[in-house]
């Protein structure tokens, strides 16, 4: 699988799908828009995203993933932490089209509102034309979990580092997917920044 | 002697008779000409199902429901005539849905349950009584969950509408019995722009059921009912549709509810028929603790496109949402799943849950999922899923082992998979829900 890291600075990124493709996507505020075109038969896809945005950020990031070969596989994990007053909008759109037999996908949007002040918007979609598939999507937003922090902090630890710790876990659910160490590390320094 | 109507075509002048002849107040004939003006200025909308075939001026927006005596039994397609054969409906029952009598004489049946439900205070009957007999309430509650506006066919409704049942539960009053739009006596039932009205006060219960499993022959080719639902505190409201429309027919549909503290609603959908349904039954949970639950059924069959779903926005503390959609596409029809989840700030402690699950039964057909989930509360919590899959080659090779032919199978795991709705329905729509599922799965290939 060959990696590749994306930082959306642009409105539209187009990337057909040419060897088996691991694509992780880094964004924080503005708009854009990646198309993952599998138009060779074969192929597989694995989409990585990790949304994170702070103070007034207002985020809109679309991936639609569109299979127009047959025998074509696509993942996608959506992960987003909203902080502050940020607003985050995460549209992820997969396509099947007619001659698209044999076919899996699966999304996952996920979403975890950090402040009182914070928003989201999830729109998981699917068009779908083939009947040899499978697809399902699936979406959550919500706060930490009043639960797990009680878990921790009853271990010894304070509510922020509680926090910290399960936002790390939700986090470290996606990077954990990427199978190349470097591309990790790569990925993991540029969260610190 | 030709029936009454108002000609082709829709213009102020239509509304206006509309109104003489009912002989409304100026309150009504007032929101009439509101809801025209909207009309008119109002684009089509440009998502869901592609609406551009219909011709506004060729349609005829009222006809007197008394003079109605419209069709010869042999003027009735054939195809209508054997699924009522095969659901099993009775002989005089035929003749009304496939409109050849306008009214269903059902006062043997309901004549004892209606004298029931005046001893309680119950009132239904049709939206135009209503309007003579209760215009206080009427014009209290009408076009105020659904502003006239909210939509281009909802301000068309609200122009030309006529028929329809209006239902007024008092405080405290369950009813066992559903009330059913279908037996309702001596008014027309299947008017093209019904109007529904349900109050549902404090502590009260209710179960309203419209439509029919078997298909409804219309000649008109445009549907736009609105229904407005008002559940007070505590109140429990439970509307069941089953719509199955002759195929020729645009079902271009709004409801929507609101629902105080702790009330229920409970909308159970089931979209059958139609050439194109547009259907999003919503609630507006606005009391703390409020609850709403819709569950869905649609198929698409041949020349068949069903945009449905469902919206919930909530609006007030601890209030909690369901919505179940379950889809089957086959011989090229297409099924959308369209809906919102809006849960809005101070909506502390809310939680919805979204399923939206699709069967695909042929390359042809073809299914699309298109929630919006708008969370603008962190103390809440969304949860949406959905799935698009095919009847297995192993289940069926399992039932087929058993002794069950190729199209048995199939209907059978497709109403296993509807199932978790069906249930819901009240008990005879159920069964002929069952059979139906059969019958449109006779001879179609997988």
């Amino acid at each position: 699988m060959k990696w590749q890291v994306l930082k959306p600075t642009k409105a539209n990124y187009y990337l057909p799908v040419e060897g088996n493709l691991g694509l992780v996507i880094l964004a924080k505020s503005g708009k854009s828009e990646i198309i993952i075109d599998l138009d060779k038969e074969g192929k597989h896809a694995l989409i990585l995203g990790l949304v994170d945005s702070d103070q007034q950020d207002n985020l809109e990031l679309i991936v639609t993933t569109i299979h127009n070969a047959p025998n074509t596989h696509a993942e996608t994990m959506i992960y987003g932490l909203v902080r502050d007053r940020a607003q985050v909008q995460i549209k992820g759109l997969i396509q099947i089209k007619k001659q698209a037999q044999r076919v899996t996908d699966f999304l996952t949007e996920r979403i975890l509102l950090l402040s009182d002040q914070s928003r989201a918007i999830a729109e998981p979609e699917l068009e779908i034309e083939a009947d040899e598939v499978r697809a399902s999507h699936a979406a959550t937003v919500a706060s930490i979990d009043k639960d797990e922090r009680f878990y921790l902090m009853s271990r010894g630890v304070t509510g922020v580092q509680a926090e910290q710790l399960i936002v790390s876990g939700f986090i470290n659910q996606v990077i954990n997917r990427i199978d190349d160490v470097k591309i990790r590390q790569q990925v993991c320094l540029m969260l610190k920044k | 002697m030709p029936a009454f109507n108002t000609g082709k075509g829709l213009s102020e002048s239509v509304v206006r008779t509309i109104s003489r002849k009912k002989q409304e107040p100026e309150w009504l004939l007032a929101y009439r000409l509101k809801g025209l003006e909207i009309f008119l200025a109002k684009e089509l909308p440009q998502w869901g199902a592609d609406l551009k075939a219909i011709n506004f001026d060729e349609l005829t927006y009222y006809v007197d429901p008394a003079a109605k005596k419209s069709r010869q039994w042999a003027d009735v397609p054939q195809e209508i005539k054997n699924t009522f054969d095969k659901i099993g409906i009775p002989e005089a029952e035929k003749k009304f849905l496939a409109g050849v009598e306008s009214q269903y004489d059902s006062e043997m049946v309901y004549g004892s349950l209606k004298n029931d439900w005046a001893d309680q205070g119950v009132i239904f009957c049709s939206m135009d009584e209503a309007v003579k007999l209760y215009p206080e309430m009427v014009k209290k509650y009408m076009n105020t969950v659904i502003p006239i506006g909210d939509n281009k066919f909802s301000a068309l409704n609200s122009a030309v509408w006529s028929g329809g049942s209006f239902v007024y539960v008092p405080k405290g009053v369950r009813l066992e019995q559903p009330l059913q739009a279908y037996f309702r006596i001596n008014t027309s039932q299947f008017g093209q722009f019904e109007r529904t009205l349900i109050i549902a006060e404090e502590g009260s219960v209710v179960h309203y059921s419209e439509g029919c499993s078997a298909p409804q022959y219309s000649a008109s080719s445009l549907h736009a009912a609105v229904v407005e639902i008002f559940v007070k505190s505590r109140a429990r409201v439970q509307y069941t549709t089953v719509q199955n429309w002759y195929k020729n027919i645009y079902n271009l549909v709004t409801k929507r509810a609101w629902v105080e503290t702790r009330g229920e609603m409970i909308w159970t959908d089931a979209n059958l028929g139609s050439k194109v349904t547009m259907k999003y039954p919503s609630f507006v949970l606005a009391g703390e603790g409020a609850r709403g639950e819709t569950l869905s059924i649609a198929v698409a069959n041949a020349g068949q496109h069903q945009d449905v779903g469902s919206k919930a926005i909530h609006l007030a503390p601890n209030t909690k949402s369901l919505i179940v959609s379950k889809s089957i596409s086959l011989g090229g029809g297409r099924s959308s799943y369209r809906g919102l989840v809006q849960i809005n700030k101070g909506a502390k402690g809310s939680y919805s849950k979204v399923i939206c699950d699709a069967l695909i039964l042929d390359s042809r057909s073809r299914t699309d999922t298109y929630p919006k989930n708008r969370i603008w509360e962190n103390d809440a919590k969304l949860e949406h899923e959905a799935t698009v899959s095919k009847v297995g080659e192993e289940q069926l090779f399992y039932l087929m082992s058993r002794g069950l032919s190729e199209d048995q199978a199939r209907a059978m795991v497709v109403n296993g998979f509807i199932e978790p709705v069906v249930k819901q329905l009240p008990m005879e729509f159920a069964v002929e829900m069952n059979r139906l599922i059969e019958l449109q799965m006779e001879g179609s290939v997988g």
